[in-house]
Protein backbone atom coordinates (compact mmCIF):
# COMPACT_ATOMS: atom_id res chain seq x y z
CA UNK A 1 0.00 0.00 0.00
CA UNK A 2 1.44 3.35 -1.05
CA UNK A 3 0.70 6.87 0.12
CA UNK A 4 1.11 9.70 -2.35
CA UNK A 5 1.44 13.30 -1.23
CA UNK A 6 1.31 16.32 -3.50
CA UNK A 7 3.37 19.28 -2.33
CA UNK A 8 1.36 21.54 -4.69
CA UNK A 9 -1.99 20.62 -3.18
CA UNK A 10 -3.89 23.20 -1.12
CA UNK A 11 -4.46 20.50 1.48
CA UNK A 12 -1.75 20.46 4.18
CA UNK A 13 0.70 17.57 3.91
CA UNK A 14 -0.19 16.13 7.33
CA UNK A 15 -3.89 16.16 6.37
CA UNK A 16 -3.11 14.33 3.12
CA UNK A 17 -1.33 11.67 5.14
CA UNK A 18 -4.12 11.34 7.72
CA UNK A 19 -6.75 11.08 4.99
CA UNK A 20 -4.86 8.48 2.97
CA UNK A 21 -4.09 6.28 5.96
CA UNK A 22 -7.78 6.42 6.98
CA UNK A 23 -8.78 5.58 3.40
CA UNK A 24 -6.36 2.64 3.42
CA UNK A 25 -7.96 1.37 6.63
CA UNK A 26 -11.46 1.80 5.17
CA UNK A 27 -10.51 -0.01 1.97
CA UNK A 28 -8.89 -2.77 4.09
CA UNK A 29 -5.57 -2.23 2.35
CA UNK A 30 -4.08 -2.32 5.84
CA UNK A 31 -5.41 -4.56 8.59
CA UNK A 32 -5.55 -4.13 12.38
CA UNK A 33 -2.18 -5.00 13.87
CA UNK A 34 -0.23 -4.19 10.70
CA UNK A 35 3.00 -2.36 11.38
CA UNK A 36 3.46 1.13 9.95
CA UNK A 37 6.78 2.69 8.97
CA UNK A 38 8.58 4.78 11.54
CA UNK A 39 8.13 8.56 11.44
CA UNK A 40 11.70 8.91 10.19
CA UNK A 41 11.31 6.33 7.41
CA UNK A 42 8.07 7.85 6.12
CA UNK A 43 9.49 11.38 6.30
CA UNK A 44 12.61 10.31 4.39
CA UNK A 45 10.64 8.42 1.74
CA UNK A 46 8.26 11.34 1.21
CA UNK A 47 11.11 13.86 1.49
CA UNK A 48 9.22 15.89 4.07
CA UNK A 49 9.91 17.17 7.58
CA UNK A 50 9.60 14.47 10.24
CA UNK A 51 7.50 16.89 12.35
CA UNK A 52 4.82 16.80 9.63
CA UNK A 53 4.66 12.99 9.76
CA UNK A 54 4.73 13.11 13.58
CA UNK A 55 1.73 15.47 13.51
CA UNK A 56 -0.19 13.14 11.18
CA UNK A 57 0.64 10.15 13.40
CA UNK A 58 -0.39 11.98 16.58
CA UNK A 59 -3.76 12.90 15.04
CA UNK A 60 -4.29 9.31 13.90
CA UNK A 61 -3.34 8.09 17.37
CA UNK A 62 -5.78 10.57 18.97
CA UNK A 63 -8.52 9.17 16.68
CA UNK A 64 -7.49 5.59 17.66
CA UNK A 65 -6.72 4.67 14.05
CA UNK A 66 -3.15 3.77 14.95
CA UNK A 67 -1.42 2.92 18.19
CA UNK A 68 2.19 3.28 19.27
CA UNK A 69 3.70 0.42 21.24
CA UNK A 70 6.88 1.98 22.56
CA UNK A 71 10.08 0.83 20.88
CA UNK A 72 8.20 -1.88 18.94
CA UNK A 73 6.77 0.74 16.61
CA UNK A 74 3.43 1.97 15.33
CA UNK A 75 0.55 -0.33 14.39
CA UNK A 76 -2.95 -0.14 13.00
CA UNK A 77 -5.44 0.01 15.91
CA UNK A 78 -7.73 -3.04 16.41
CA UNK A 79 -10.79 -0.75 16.01
CA UNK A 80 -9.24 1.35 13.26
CA UNK A 81 -11.97 0.73 10.69
CA UNK A 82 -14.77 1.96 12.96
CA UNK A 83 -12.66 4.83 14.28
CA UNK A 84 -11.52 6.05 10.88
CA UNK A 85 -15.16 6.88 10.10
CA UNK A 86 -15.16 9.46 12.85
CA UNK A 87 -14.40 12.79 11.25
CA UNK A 88 -13.55 15.08 14.14
CA UNK A 89 -13.09 18.15 11.98
CA UNK A 90 -16.64 17.81 10.57
CA UNK A 91 -17.95 17.33 14.10
CA UNK A 92 -16.08 20.49 15.24
CA UNK A 93 -17.59 22.45 12.37
CA UNK A 94 -21.08 21.21 13.19
CA UNK A 95 -20.66 22.11 16.87
CA UNK A 96 -19.31 25.57 16.07
CA UNK A 97 -22.05 26.22 13.53
CA UNK A 98 -24.72 25.36 16.10
CA UNK A 99 -23.10 27.55 18.77
CA UNK A 100 -22.67 30.50 16.40
CA UNK A 101 -26.29 30.22 15.31
CA UNK A 102 -27.40 30.33 18.98
CA UNK A 103 -25.20 33.39 19.64
CA UNK A 104 -26.44 35.20 16.55
CA UNK A 105 -30.01 34.49 17.59
CA UNK A 106 -29.15 36.36 20.82
CA UNK A 107 -27.95 39.36 18.70
CA UNK A 108 -24.25 38.83 19.51
CA UNK A 109 -22.15 40.53 16.79
CA UNK A 110 -19.55 38.74 14.62
CA UNK A 111 -16.68 40.70 16.16
CA UNK A 112 -17.83 39.83 19.71
CA UNK A 113 -17.95 36.15 18.75
CA UNK A 114 -14.51 36.37 17.08
CA UNK A 115 -12.87 38.16 20.06
CA UNK A 116 -14.38 35.74 22.56
CA UNK A 117 -13.32 32.76 20.44
CA UNK A 118 -9.71 33.97 20.20
CA UNK A 119 -9.57 34.72 23.93
CA UNK A 120 -10.89 31.29 24.86
CA UNK A 121 -8.60 29.57 22.34
CA UNK A 122 -5.56 31.33 23.80
CA UNK A 123 -6.66 31.03 27.43
CA UNK A 124 -6.64 34.81 27.80
CA UNK A 125 -8.62 36.52 30.57
CA UNK A 126 -11.97 37.87 29.57
CA UNK A 127 -11.52 41.42 28.12
CA UNK A 128 -14.74 42.46 29.89
CA UNK A 129 -13.25 41.55 33.34
CA UNK B 1 55.74 -27.26 -8.44
CA UNK B 2 52.24 -27.78 -7.05
CA UNK B 3 52.32 -24.37 -5.36
CA UNK B 4 53.41 -22.81 -8.65
CA UNK B 5 50.59 -24.52 -10.59
CA UNK B 6 47.96 -23.49 -8.04
CA UNK B 7 49.22 -19.90 -8.03
CA UNK B 8 49.18 -19.54 -11.83
CA UNK B 9 45.73 -21.12 -12.11
CA UNK B 10 44.25 -18.86 -9.45
CA UNK B 11 45.88 -15.74 -10.91
CA UNK B 12 44.57 -16.53 -14.42
CA UNK B 13 41.10 -16.96 -12.89
CA UNK B 14 41.45 -13.55 -11.22
CA UNK B 15 42.46 -11.92 -14.52
CA UNK B 16 39.59 -13.42 -16.46
CA UNK B 17 36.96 -12.89 -13.78
CA UNK B 18 37.69 -9.25 -12.92
CA UNK B 19 38.91 -7.89 -16.25
CA UNK B 20 36.98 -10.00 -18.76
CA UNK B 21 33.89 -11.82 -17.43
CA UNK B 22 32.26 -9.07 -15.33
CA UNK B 23 33.17 -6.19 -17.70
CA UNK B 24 31.48 -8.21 -20.46
CA UNK B 25 28.38 -8.65 -18.34
CA UNK B 26 28.35 -4.93 -17.53
CA UNK B 27 28.66 -3.81 -21.16
CA UNK B 28 25.94 -6.29 -22.19
CA UNK B 29 23.67 -4.82 -19.52
CA UNK B 30 24.22 -1.20 -20.62
CA UNK B 31 23.87 -2.11 -24.32
CA UNK B 32 20.56 -3.87 -23.57
CA UNK B 33 19.37 -0.80 -21.68
CA UNK B 34 20.29 1.59 -24.49
CA UNK B 35 18.71 -0.62 -27.13
CA UNK B 36 15.43 -1.22 -25.33
CA UNK B 37 14.86 1.98 -23.34
CA UNK B 38 15.70 4.96 -25.60
CA UNK B 39 15.60 8.62 -24.41
CA UNK B 40 12.50 9.39 -26.53
CA UNK B 41 10.37 6.87 -24.65
CA UNK B 42 12.08 6.95 -21.25
CA UNK B 43 13.15 10.58 -20.74
CA UNK B 44 13.50 10.27 -16.97
CA UNK B 45 16.22 7.70 -17.51
CA UNK B 46 18.31 10.33 -19.27
CA UNK B 47 18.44 13.49 -17.12
CA UNK B 48 20.35 16.43 -18.60
CA UNK B 49 23.15 16.46 -19.66
CA UNK B 50 22.83 12.70 -20.26
CA UNK B 51 19.89 13.25 -22.61
CA UNK B 52 22.01 14.90 -25.30
CA UNK B 53 23.40 12.29 -27.65
CA UNK B 54 22.82 9.81 -24.81
CA UNK B 55 23.38 6.79 -26.99
CA UNK B 56 26.63 8.02 -28.54
CA UNK B 57 27.96 9.23 -25.18
CA UNK B 58 27.19 5.93 -23.48
CA UNK B 59 28.68 3.92 -26.35
CA UNK B 60 31.85 6.03 -26.17
CA UNK B 61 32.12 5.43 -22.40
CA UNK B 62 31.51 1.72 -22.93
CA UNK B 63 34.29 1.58 -25.53
CA UNK B 64 36.67 3.31 -23.09
CA UNK B 65 35.61 0.91 -20.32
CA UNK B 66 36.20 -2.12 -22.57
CA UNK B 67 39.56 -0.70 -23.72
CA UNK B 68 40.87 -0.10 -20.17
CA UNK B 69 39.79 -3.57 -19.05
CA UNK B 70 41.38 -5.08 -22.15
CA UNK B 71 44.59 -3.21 -21.43
CA UNK B 72 44.67 -4.49 -17.84
CA UNK B 73 43.97 -8.02 -19.08
CA UNK B 74 46.83 -7.87 -21.59
CA UNK B 75 49.15 -6.39 -18.94
CA UNK B 76 48.16 -9.16 -16.54
CA UNK B 77 48.89 -11.89 -19.04
CA UNK B 78 52.16 -10.10 -19.90
CA UNK B 79 53.21 -10.17 -16.25
CA UNK B 80 52.14 -13.81 -16.01
CA UNK B 81 54.19 -14.76 -19.08
CA UNK B 82 57.23 -12.94 -17.69
CA UNK B 83 56.80 -14.76 -14.38
CA UNK B 84 56.54 -18.12 -16.12
CA UNK B 85 59.59 -17.35 -18.27
CA UNK B 86 61.62 -16.42 -15.19
CA UNK B 87 60.44 -19.56 -13.37
CA UNK B 88 58.81 -17.58 -10.55
CA UNK B 89 57.51 -19.47 -7.52
CA UNK B 90 55.80 -17.76 -4.52
CA UNK B 91 58.29 -17.17 -1.71
CA UNK B 92 58.16 -19.64 1.16
CA UNK B 93 58.00 -16.86 3.76
CA UNK B 94 55.20 -15.02 1.94
CA UNK B 95 55.13 -11.32 1.05
CA UNK B 96 54.23 -11.76 -2.64
CA UNK B 97 50.52 -11.34 -1.86
CA UNK B 98 51.18 -7.59 -1.90
CA UNK B 99 51.67 -7.76 -5.68
CA UNK B 100 48.46 -9.78 -6.11
CA UNK B 101 46.65 -7.20 -4.00
CA UNK B 102 48.12 -4.29 -5.97
CA UNK B 103 47.23 -5.82 -9.31
CA UNK B 104 43.75 -6.58 -7.96
CA UNK B 105 43.42 -2.91 -6.99
CA UNK B 106 44.39 -1.89 -10.55
CA UNK B 107 41.81 -4.34 -11.92
CA UNK B 108 39.04 -2.78 -9.84
CA UNK B 109 39.81 0.79 -11.01
CA UNK B 110 37.41 0.66 -14.05
CA UNK B 111 34.68 -0.77 -11.79
CA UNK B 112 35.27 2.03 -9.26
CA UNK B 113 35.06 4.64 -12.02
CA UNK B 114 31.72 3.23 -13.20
CA UNK B 115 30.46 3.30 -9.57
CA UNK B 116 31.43 6.98 -9.26
CA UNK B 117 29.79 7.69 -12.65
CA UNK B 118 26.60 5.95 -11.50
CA UNK B 119 26.52 7.98 -8.28
CA UNK B 120 26.89 11.23 -10.28
CA UNK B 121 24.15 10.12 -12.67
CA UNK B 122 21.67 9.49 -9.84
CA UNK B 123 22.62 12.77 -8.18
CA UNK B 124 21.78 14.55 -11.44
CA UNK B 125 18.53 12.59 -11.69
CA UNK B 126 17.53 13.92 -8.26
CA UNK B 127 18.51 17.49 -9.17
CA UNK B 128 16.27 17.60 -12.23
CA UNK B 129 13.35 15.82 -10.60
CA UNK B 130 10.61 18.48 -10.45
CA UNK B 131 7.76 16.15 -9.60
CA UNK B 132 5.54 17.52 -6.81
CA UNK B 133 4.12 14.14 -5.87
CA UNK B 134 6.06 11.86 -3.54
CA UNK B 135 5.30 8.23 -2.87
CA UNK B 136 6.03 6.01 0.09
CA UNK B 137 5.05 2.52 1.12
CA UNK B 138 3.10 2.00 4.34
CA UNK B 139 5.30 -0.86 5.48
CA UNK B 140 8.28 -0.60 7.81
CA UNK B 141 11.71 -1.66 6.54
CA UNK B 142 13.69 -3.74 9.00
CA UNK B 143 17.09 -5.37 8.70
CA UNK B 144 15.81 -8.95 9.00
CA UNK B 145 13.25 -8.38 6.23
CA UNK B 146 16.23 -8.31 3.88
CA UNK B 147 18.65 -10.85 5.28
CA UNK B 148 18.49 -13.93 7.46
CA UNK B 149 19.65 -13.44 11.07
CA UNK B 150 21.92 -16.47 10.49
CA UNK B 151 24.13 -14.45 8.12
CA UNK B 152 24.33 -11.53 10.56
CA UNK B 153 25.15 -13.98 13.36
CA UNK B 154 27.85 -15.60 11.25
CA UNK B 155 29.38 -12.19 10.46
CA UNK B 156 29.45 -11.24 14.16
CA UNK B 157 30.87 -14.61 15.22
CA UNK B 158 33.61 -14.41 12.58
CA UNK B 159 34.55 -10.87 13.62
CA UNK B 160 34.77 -11.85 17.30
CA UNK B 161 36.58 -15.05 16.28
CA UNK B 162 39.16 -13.10 14.31
CA UNK B 163 39.58 -10.58 17.14
CA UNK B 164 40.22 -13.35 19.69
CA UNK B 165 42.56 -15.20 17.30
CA UNK B 166 44.44 -12.02 16.42
CA UNK B 167 44.72 -10.64 19.95
CA UNK B 168 45.98 -13.99 21.19
CA UNK B 169 48.83 -13.75 18.74
CA UNK B 170 49.76 -10.04 18.98
CA UNK B 171 51.96 -7.74 21.01
CA UNK B 172 50.31 -4.69 22.53
CA UNK B 173 53.11 -3.48 24.80
CA UNK B 174 54.76 -1.01 22.44
CA UNK B 175 52.00 1.60 22.50
CA UNK B 176 49.14 2.65 20.24
CA UNK B 177 51.20 2.90 17.07
CA UNK B 178 52.03 -0.78 16.89
CA UNK B 179 50.71 -2.59 13.79
CA UNK B 180 48.44 -4.67 16.05
CA UNK B 181 46.54 -1.58 17.24
CA UNK B 182 46.41 -0.15 13.72
CA UNK B 183 44.93 -3.43 12.45
CA UNK B 184 42.32 -3.62 15.23
CA UNK B 185 41.27 0.03 14.83
CA UNK B 186 41.33 -0.17 11.03
CA UNK B 187 39.20 -3.31 11.01
CA UNK B 188 36.73 -1.84 13.53
CA UNK B 189 36.43 1.30 11.37
CA UNK B 190 35.81 -0.82 8.28
CA UNK B 191 33.03 -2.73 10.09
CA UNK B 192 31.47 0.53 11.28
CA UNK B 193 31.54 1.95 7.75
CA UNK B 194 29.87 -1.14 6.31
CA UNK B 195 27.26 -1.05 9.09
CA UNK B 196 26.67 2.61 8.21
CA UNK B 197 26.09 1.66 4.57
CA UNK B 198 23.54 -0.95 5.69
CA UNK B 199 21.68 1.57 7.89
CA UNK B 200 21.75 4.21 5.14
CA UNK B 201 20.19 1.76 2.74
CA UNK B 202 17.37 0.84 5.11
CA UNK B 203 16.63 4.32 6.44
CA UNK B 204 18.13 6.76 3.97
CA UNK B 205 16.84 8.41 0.83
CA UNK B 206 16.51 6.15 -2.18
CA UNK B 207 19.28 6.63 -4.70
CA UNK B 208 17.03 6.74 -7.74
CA UNK B 209 14.07 9.14 -7.18
CA UNK B 210 11.88 7.41 -9.80
CA UNK B 211 12.63 3.80 -8.86
CA UNK B 212 9.64 1.49 -8.31
CA UNK B 213 9.23 0.38 -4.67
CA UNK B 214 9.65 -3.30 -5.58
CA UNK B 215 12.97 -2.50 -7.27
CA UNK B 216 14.04 -0.33 -4.34
CA UNK B 217 13.44 -3.23 -1.93
CA UNK B 218 15.39 -5.55 -4.19
CA UNK B 219 18.25 -3.08 -4.35
CA UNK B 220 18.31 -2.66 -0.56
CA UNK B 221 18.30 -6.43 -0.13
CA UNK B 222 21.17 -6.87 -2.59
CA UNK B 223 23.27 -4.11 -1.00
CA UNK B 224 22.74 -5.49 2.52
CA UNK B 225 23.64 -8.99 1.39
CA UNK B 226 26.78 -7.68 -0.32
CA UNK B 227 27.80 -5.80 2.85
CA UNK B 228 27.25 -8.80 5.12
CA UNK B 229 29.03 -11.18 2.73
CA UNK B 230 31.96 -8.75 2.52
CA UNK B 231 32.19 -8.76 6.34
CA UNK B 232 32.05 -12.57 6.39
CA UNK B 233 34.72 -12.85 3.68
CA UNK B 234 36.92 -10.17 5.21
CA UNK B 235 36.98 -11.84 8.64
CA UNK B 236 37.46 -15.30 7.12
CA UNK B 237 40.40 -13.93 5.13
CA UNK B 238 41.92 -12.25 8.19
CA UNK B 239 41.61 -15.48 10.19
CA UNK B 240 43.17 -17.42 7.30
CA UNK B 241 46.07 -14.99 7.01
CA UNK B 242 46.72 -15.14 10.77
CA UNK B 243 46.56 -18.93 10.63
CA UNK B 244 48.94 -18.82 7.69
CA UNK B 245 51.45 -16.89 9.80
CA UNK B 246 50.98 -19.16 12.77
CA UNK B 247 51.17 -22.49 10.93
CA UNK B 248 53.73 -21.48 8.28
CA UNK B 249 51.46 -21.61 5.21
CA UNK B 250 52.87 -18.31 3.94
CA UNK B 251 53.76 -19.82 0.59
CA UNK B 252 50.00 -19.90 -0.13
CA UNK B 253 49.43 -16.25 0.85
CA UNK B 254 49.29 -14.98 -2.79
CA UNK B 255 46.77 -17.75 -3.61
CA UNK B 256 44.63 -16.93 -0.55
CA UNK B 257 44.75 -13.23 -1.44
CA UNK B 258 43.73 -13.83 -5.05
CA UNK B 259 40.89 -16.13 -4.00
CA UNK B 260 39.74 -13.53 -1.47
CA UNK B 261 39.66 -10.81 -4.14
CA UNK B 262 37.75 -13.07 -6.51
CA UNK B 263 35.20 -14.00 -3.86
CA UNK B 264 34.71 -10.33 -2.99
CA UNK B 265 34.01 -9.60 -6.67
CA UNK B 266 31.68 -12.62 -7.01
CA UNK B 267 29.73 -11.61 -3.90
CA UNK B 268 29.53 -7.93 -4.83
CA UNK B 269 29.43 -7.40 -8.61
CA UNK B 270 28.26 -10.95 -9.27
CA UNK B 271 25.46 -10.77 -6.70
CA UNK B 272 24.37 -7.38 -8.08
CA UNK B 273 24.14 -8.82 -11.62
CA UNK B 274 22.30 -11.93 -10.43
CA UNK B 275 19.83 -10.19 -8.13
CA UNK B 276 18.95 -7.13 -10.18
CA UNK B 277 18.48 -8.48 -13.67
CA UNK B 278 17.89 -5.61 -16.08
CA UNK B 279 15.05 -7.55 -17.75
CA UNK B 280 13.13 -7.58 -14.45
CA UNK B 281 13.42 -3.85 -13.64
CA UNK B 282 10.22 -1.80 -13.87
CA UNK B 283 11.19 0.81 -16.46
CA UNK B 284 7.66 2.24 -16.78
CA UNK B 285 8.51 4.71 -13.99
CA UNK B 286 10.99 6.43 -16.31
CA UNK B 287 8.35 7.35 -18.86
CA UNK B 288 7.10 10.93 -18.97
CA UNK B 289 4.83 11.75 -16.00
CA UNK B 290 4.00 8.15 -15.33
CA UNK B 291 2.41 9.11 -11.98
CA UNK B 292 -0.49 10.77 -13.82
CA UNK B 293 -1.43 7.59 -15.64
Amino acid sequence: MQVIVDTNSSMPLFAQLVEQIKQAVQAELVAPGDALPSIRQLATDLRMNSKTVAKAYSLLERDSVIQTKGYRGTFIHPDAKANSNVDLSSWVRAQLKQTIQTLKAANVTDSEIRIAFVEIMHNRPNSGD
Amino acid sequence: MLVQAIFYTVFVAQLLLVSYYYPRKFTARISYLLANYPPEQYPKLYPKPYDYHAENGAKKSLRAYRFVNGLILVAGFGILTAMLASGYTPRLLGGDEVFVLLFGAVQTVPHMITEIGTAKYFKRMKEVDISTTKKADLRPRRLFDFISPAYIGLAVILYIGWLVFFLGNSEFDAGLTTPAYVTVIGTATMHLLITGVIMMNIRGLKVDPHQAYRDQLKQIETTIRICVFVIILMNSFLILMDASDRYAWEVFDPVFTSLYLQLIIIFSLGLRFRKSRVEEVDFSVYKEDVWLV
